[in-house]
């Protein structure tokens, strides 16, 4: 059996890469994604006395909480998406390919529109509930992996193990080839886990707090002179998160290379009576972590409660009395009590007969339970017919915002299209912002990643330019986008500070690392032979780079791409602080969460979503082969 | 395969790696404007704003999770190397003080500010305050029933309330400008008590502490909590919405769980907008311009009518009977000028309280 | 006196990849203890017969019995692969390169039911047998070609087999190491009684230890009997 091809041989001159090149990426790579953080660190070595802040006991005593939580967390994706990855990838399960290709969704959902499902609907809080949140969203992580794993097993070696024991002996042979990638895939999550703090304080808003190290770091910004410390504070999660990356890195390098050149696809395994139970579990996966999320917000874009049980009531304070403050003197008479739901169902048909008084211009019945509160609206009409919040009720007149309680079906679905068509209206601008930056963002992230990727693969600096790549994804993101805002704001590059082109600059940036591991183990599964006849018939470096090595990793190339546009198209923490960045759809949601407007909300949200899968869906539907989407 | 091609090739794919973020540089605006209001309030005014001056305007908003951390701290580093940032549209007063005392504020004496009250104006004419938000109890209707309404900040600690109460986590926006201001009227030895108290509470599961104003609102809306401190503004939107709520303005009248300070009940805290030049702006006369016109009267009335539902600082500016004016309830008496000074020393020793 | 029922039968045994039919229809019978050689030209079907009669691929028409009992009989595997008694010699080894020597053959051992004194001895025997010794704690990807194919062959005789299936097992070797596996082979068959169906390109190379050979059209049918 002849061995596997070492493609980081340093006897393969003929494979390696062009000096030239690899350094031109090597700088755009440095300013773009390691300047940010460099210039912050910067600030740390004017001020060495901060490292002390680390040695606080709160502070130890908080990493150590947020570790365990990581742990948590990169348990349950393992737990979920080892089997998972295994089933739709390799059996006969049910709509295996539909399982997979959704199975992939939760990693893409900001985590706290998971949270916000969950809470809803379970009552557990705490840690627990935050291990389970983070672990459901990242279970694709590790999904991913097994899958790939599992496909790349050789179908001769698997009917061997067969021959052998069965489908028992397939599992157990196979096991150990699909849990260390698999493995890898948990230590993602943890890295992940370990960065988040928005969810931890939304789950546990209710009860005891459970606070983690990464709010500490984001709180840390709040003080003024105290950037020293701000800076130092993320020094522990970039150690965690290359900490997390050296089982990976030492694990590829002793990797049992499963494929060669004379591989044969497995076919599917037949689960014969699992069948059933295993597709229940890949749907319950799916489920957890991307449809009943999904299926929320679809449920809030049409009127959610309201239309279905009447009881949930969205306006009646046109005409209720509960904006006036008890223990302040009120100039208007009490309205309906608001203290039963009853009395509530009594004010909807006083809102519902308002509303149509409206609009028909009628004068309003001061015996419909309605008082002053109808004043302010037409004394707002007087003051701007352009208010946002006049729009919205010249929207709720029309009929879909106050009297559609309790209306069921045809009305929700009404109610949809409308929401839709809302967001739609009033984020045009946003949406093609975000579709534009990011897609921009992958175009020029692409070329940069595959030359540094088949530089990773195919040199001995490999394992360094790994853990450099790393750095500016494992930092946190307000530190990058200070550190942006540091680098970029002078008058020489003022015209990219001030457009457009530095949120292009910041995504690519911060997400380069993706693609360069994502086309490093593309090029390091690509025979290095290939490059090898192509420099025997005179090509250089460069020619082999991009018309040997590109057009054989070209799925891997689509695949960075798609994951470059997913991640700048959901990115919020660092672009928050860049101008011209908040004009994106992703901010407008978070935005919009704040003003209350479920149902716009809910649209605008799914809308974002499908701005995420919309390349991978297009391929997915025009492409001929799948793209990869792993190292 | 044809080797030669893709010299030609690289050469387009450089070209086009060029244009790509060059495509997407834009002109520069006539002014640029930070804005903490809701962007679904101030983003149609800014646009009436460009429409009626004919400038073209850059406004950056903010989002809850950003906290203030986003643009306080985005305009700290951009006055380091290049200021970039014209006025800053604050829709608290702490952090305003806060870049007051950093020296990053340029005084501007608007003409539109003769009619607003001293105590929202700096003394130096280098913030100016309107259109003000108080921090109120939401109370859930269908759980307390009228007469058992809470009725001050100490009530947070009343078994009668235990597990359904809560206030933010006092880190950020107006709950951290709320308790670094308790800690200013009652003294440094009572907040601290104070604060150790909510925390041991929340151990215990007794308050809880939700990461914003907005979710205290959407907590109380829904039912999870019976009752829980807000701001007028969150509160507005739960009562638009047809949430089952009330409005409690707290430590008005001596009584069990209110607040008192030499025998006279403490008030309610107000928390105005502030509007601001910054030194060294990129387009001060624009700037100025913009300034006027946010201090309008027209505009403090557009906000009291909106869903944030603004209380306006000048007693004629007409609004909405349920936004009511800052006559009709007490006010805390706080020096917001100490408030913003002390700020970032109190967010460090809050971090420590409660981050832990 | 009844005649002992031939080791392989298959009858009218047809394999279809979709509409495409791969293999058939054939008719072979191979009598016990024979060596007997498949040739044919690439795609015609030999290595899809050897998986069939394994029950690593089900036949589409036909039945296969072995040692007179039927295994495979149309669109059904009657009894499972690893209930065959087969060794299978795969093109290339199809070793599985996370495990050690040792840890190859303790896999297979194991799920054979043996405990682990047995295991161990029965794994010492085999080692001598390849002629292995030594090599325990070598991982498979660290072994020369020949190294590799004599671990696969032992992995097939941990199975305790009845059959021999070769398919190309000589390809990656050179030739004085395709003259020794021949021969350790011819041993092992006549030691344990082996009936063996070999796969291969090169007929004159295996035809001193063949009993015959039988050769398979590009047509998937089997054509001929030398």
């Amino acid at each position: 059996m002849p061995g596997p091809v070492r493609t980081s041989d340093p006897l393969r001159p003929a494979a390696q890469p062009s000096r030239a090149l690899v350094l031109v990426a090597l700088a755009v790579f440095g300013v773009l994604a390691l300047g940010p953080v460099a210039i912050m660190g910067q600030r740390i070595a004017a001020e060495p006395a901060a490292l002390e802040s680390l040695g606080d006991p709160r502070v130890i005593d908080l990493l150590v909480r947020t570790v365990l939580l990581g742990l948590g967390a990169a348990g349950i994706a393992l737990a979920i998406g080892l089997p998972f990855g295994f089933l739709v990838a390799r059996t006969n399960v049910f709509g295996a390919s539909a399982l997979r290709a959704l199975g992939i969704v939760p990693i893409l959902l900001p985590p706290i529109m998971l949270a916000m499902t969950w809470t809803m609907l379970l009552p557990l809080r705490g840690p627990w509930m935050c291990a389970f949140i983070l672990g459901v969203s990242s279970f694709p992580l590790v999904s991913l992996f097994a899958a790939r794993a599992a496909e790349r097993i050789d179908a001769r070696r698997e009917e061997a193990a067969l021959l052998t024991g069965g489908l028992r002996a397939v599992v157990r042979m196979e096991l150990p080839l699909v849990l260390r990638p698999a493995l890898g895939g948990a230590l993602l999550a943890f890295i992940v886990a370990i960065n988040e703090f928005a969810l931890p304080d939304y789950v546990s808003s209710v009860g005891k707090k459970f606070n983690v190290y990464a709010g500490e770091v984001f709180s840390s910004w709040q003080v003024d002179g105290n950037e020293a410390r701000a800076v130092v504070k993320a020094i522990p999660i970039v150690a965690l998160t290359l900490i997390a990356l050296v089982p990976i890195l030492v694990a590829r390098r002793g990797r049992s290379e499963t494929i060669d050149a004379s591989f044969q696809r497995p076919s599917p395994l037949r689960l014969g009576r699992w069948r059933l139970p295993a597709t229940l579990f890949c749907l319950a996966a799916v489920t957890v972590g991307a449809l009943l999320p999904l299926g929320r917000l679809a449920y809030e874009s049409g009127g959610g409660s309201r239309v279905f049980s009447g009881v949930s009531i969205r306006r009646m304070g046109w005409t209720q009395g509960g904006g006036a403050a008890q223990n302040m003197p009120t100039t208007a008479p009490p309205t309906a009590a608001a203290t039963s739901a009853d009395a509530r169902k009594e004010a909807v048909r006083a809102v519902q007969a308002a509303a149509r008084a409206a609009a028909g211009q009628d004068p309003i019945d001061p015996k419909a339970n309605t008082v002053a509160q109808a004043t302010p609206l037409q004394r707002r009409r007087s003051v701007d017919f352009n208010a946002p919040e006049v729009k919205a009720t010249e929207a709720a007149k029309k009929g879909d915002d106050v009297s559609d309680f309790g209306q069921g079906w045809p009305r929700f679905r009404e109610n949809l299209v409308k929401a839709f068509v809302r967001a739609l209206d009033l984020s045009r601008g946003s949406l093609i912002s975000s579709l534009l930056f990011a897609l921009i963002a992958a175009t020029i992230a692409l070329p940069i990643a595959l030359v540094l990727g088949h530089a990773v693969a195919r040199s001995r600096l490999g394992p360094l330019l790994t853990m450099l790549a790393i750095v500016p994804i494992a930092v946190p993101g307000t530190l990058f986008g200070i550190g942006t805002i540091v680098l970029w704001n002078h008058a020489a590059t003022a015209s990219i500070y001030d457009s457009g082109a530095l949120v292009v600059l910041l995504f690519a940036g911060r997400f380069l690392a993706v693609p360069i591991l994502i086309c490093a183990g593309a090029v390091r599964s690509y025979d290095a032979r290939l490059e090898e006849s192509a420099h025997l018939v005179g090509a250089g470096p460069i020619k082999r780079l991009f018309t040997v090595v590109a057009p054989g990793v070209w799925t891997s190339l689509v695949g960075s791409w798609i994951v470059v546009f997913a991640l700048s198209v959901r990115e919020l923490d660092a672009a928050v602080l860049v101008p011209a960045a908040n004009d994106t759809a992703m901010f407008r949601v978070f935005n919009a969460v704040h003003f209350g407007r479920d149902d716009f909300v809910s649209a605008l949200s799914l809308l974002v979503v499908f701005a995420i899968l919309l390349p991978g869906m297009l391929w997915s539907s025009f492409g001929r082969t799948r793209p990869r989407f792993l190292p | 395969m044809n080797l030669r091609t893709p010299a030609l090739l690289d050469l387009r794919l450089g070209a086009l790696l060029l244009a790509l973020p060059l495509a997407s540089c834009g002109d520069a605006p006539d002014l640029v404007v930070r804005v903490s209001l809701d962007q679904i309030f101030s983003e149609e005014l800014m646009k009436e704003f460009e429409a009626e001056t004919g400038l073209v305007v850059r406004a950056q908003y903010d989002i809850e999770q950003a906290k203030t951390v986003g643009h306080v701290r985005a305009i700290i580093e951009e006055s380091k190397s290049r200021p970039r940032t014209d006025v800053f549209w604050n829709n608290e007063i702490a952090q305003t003080i806060r870049l007051a005392e950093l020296g990053l504020l340029e005084a501007y004496d608007s003409p539109n500010a003769k009619d607003i009250p001293e105590l929202f104006r700096d003394p130096e004419r280098r913030w100016t305050g309107f259109g003000a938000r108080a921090r109120v109890l939401i109370v859930n209707t269908d759980m307390v029933p009228e007469g058992e309404t809470p009725n001050g900040t100490l009530d947070l600690f009343d078994p009668k309330w235990a597990g359904k109460c809560g206030i933010a986590l006092p880190l950020t926006g107006t709950t951290l400008t709320h308790a670094t201001a308790l800690y200013h009227v009652l003294g440094d030895e009572w907040a601290r008590d104070f604060m150790q108290k909510v925390v041991a509470a929340n151990g215990e599961g007794t308050v809880s502490l939700p990461n914003s104003n907005g979710q205290s609102m959407t907590l109380v809306a829904n039912g999870e909590l019976a009752w829980a401190w807000t701001d007028t503004d969150d509160f507005n939107v739960a009562r638009m919405d047809g949430h089952p709520v009330r409005r409690v303005y707290p430590d008005q009248r001596a009584g069990d769980g209110v607040l008192s300070r030499d025998g006279e009940p403490l008030g309610t805290l107000l928390i105005p907008n502030t509007v601001m030049l910054l030194k060294d702006a990129p387009n001060p006369e624009n700037a100025k311009r913009f300034i006027d016109w946010v201090l309008r009267r027209e505009i403090e009335e557009r906000l009291a009518f909106s869903r944030s539902a603004q209380i306006p600082v000048r007693d004629d500016v007409p609004r909405p009977d349920y936004v009511g004016k800052i006559g009709d309830f007490r006010v805390m008496q706080v020096d917001y000028a100490e408030v913003g000074k002390t700020i970032g020393a109190r967010t460090e020793e809050l971090t420590e309280t409660f981050n832990r | 006196m009844t005649l002992p029922s031939p080791a392989i039968e298959c009858r009218g045994l047809c394999v279809h990849a979709g509409r495409t039919r791969i293999l058939g229809p054939v008719d072979l019978a191979v009598a016990p203890e024979e060596h007997v050689l498949l040739v044919g030209p690439s795609g015609a079907g030999k290595s899809t017969l050897l998986r069939a009669i394994a029950g690593l691929t089900a036949p589409s028409e036909g039945e296969i019995r072995l040692f007179g009992d039927v295994v495979s009989e149309r669109r059904k595997t009657v009894v499972p692969s690893h209930e065959r008694r087969v060794g299978f010699l795969f093109q290339g080894g199809a070793l599985w390169p996370h495990m050690s020597v040792a840890g190859t053959l303790d896999f297979v051992l194991r799920e054979r039911g043996l405990d682990r004194a047995a295991r161990k001895k029965r794994r010492s025997e085999l080692l001598e047998i390849v002629d292995l010794v030594g090599f325990e704690k070598r991982r498979a990807p660290t072994l020369s070609g020949g190294e590799a194919q004599r671990l696969s062959l032992a992995r097939a005789l941990a199975v305790e087999p009845r059959l021999l299936l070769l398919d190309e097992p000589l390809g990656p070797l050179d030739a004085p190491r395709r003259q020794a596996l021949l021969d350790r082979l011819q041993g092992l068959e006549q030691r344990f009684g082996l009936t063996t169906l070999h796969v291969t390109h090169d007929p004159d190379e295996a035809a001193r230890i063949a009993t015959r050979s039988v050769r398979i059209e590009e047509s998937g049918a089997l054509a001929g009997v030398g």
